[in-house]
């Protein structure tokens, strides 16, 4: 599988915050659960608002809910081959 | 299946429907009639403007229909509603349903350009404006699915 440069803990957190729906969450960013579904499962990206927005529900900083891989980032990876 | 995937899939039935019975009516049903005409360009002006009214007002009446299905059927979402993820699908299937129909239009100058009758021409930006209503639709299932 295709590992990914932008992972989140977003299941995890709805788990600790007494098992959130993921409609419950799309509610409060003011998103649609599918949207919730494709973030979670690392389908796409959000945009910063929406991060923050995400963040902001679980009363969390945005670094503890999305993590940035460099490593798996294609744009580093052309980078790099450019280098060499 | 979520309320924009079924919009989607809706849209992509109704466009081959609704084209699919005008184009039966024009040259099926009064096919004699058109097949005499068919290098008058009057004839794919009248055709043309005719597509787009039909087109219009048969889909307002399908949405119709399709909302008073979602509300009997006690669907939560709002269809209307669209956040920055579906504005995203939709501005890149547009994209490329853009790109595919501006291949055809070029394309649809070849048959000019080689001496063959206007309807040729017609006919080739009436294929790809048909498919490139399809494909976009599909495109807008495709990343639905696939993710961006």
């Amino acid at each position: 599988m295709k590992e990914q440069h932008i992972s989140n803990d977003i299941r995890k957190l709805r788990f600790l915050h007494d098992e959130m729906t993921q409609q419950e969450l799309a509610n409060k960013v003011g998103v649609t659960r599918q949207t919730i579904v494709a973030i979670e499962k690392g389908k796409y990206p959000p945009t910063l608002e929406i991060s923050f927005r995400i963040a902001a529900v679980f009363n969390k900083g945005i670094e503890e809910v999305f993590q940035y891989h460099p490593e798996n980032d294609n744009f580093n990876k052309k980078k790099n081959k450019g280098c060499k | 299946m979520s309320v924009q995937e079924k919009k989607a899939l809706f849209n992509l039935i109704s466009t081959i429907l609704i084209l699919g019975a005008y184009l039966a009516y024009v040259f099926g049903i009064n096919g004699t009639e058109s097949m005499a005409q068919i290098n008058e360009p009057q004839f794919w002006g009248k055709f043309m403007l005719m597509m787009v009214a039909v087109t219009i007002v048969l889909k307002i009446v399908a949405y119709i229909i399709f909302f008073i299905i979602l509300k009997a059927n006690n669907e939560e979402e709002d269809p209307e509603f669209m956040d920055e993820y579906d504005k995203r699908i939709e501005m890149k299937s547009d994209r490329n349903a853009n790109h595919f129909f501006m291949l055809g239009f070029m394309i649809s100058w070849i048959p000019l350009a080689l001496g063959k009758p206007i309807s040729y021409m017609f006919f080739i930006l009436l294929i790809s404006g048909f498919t490139s209503g399809i494909l976009g639709d599909l495109w807008k299932l495709y990343y639905y699915k696939k993710g961006l």
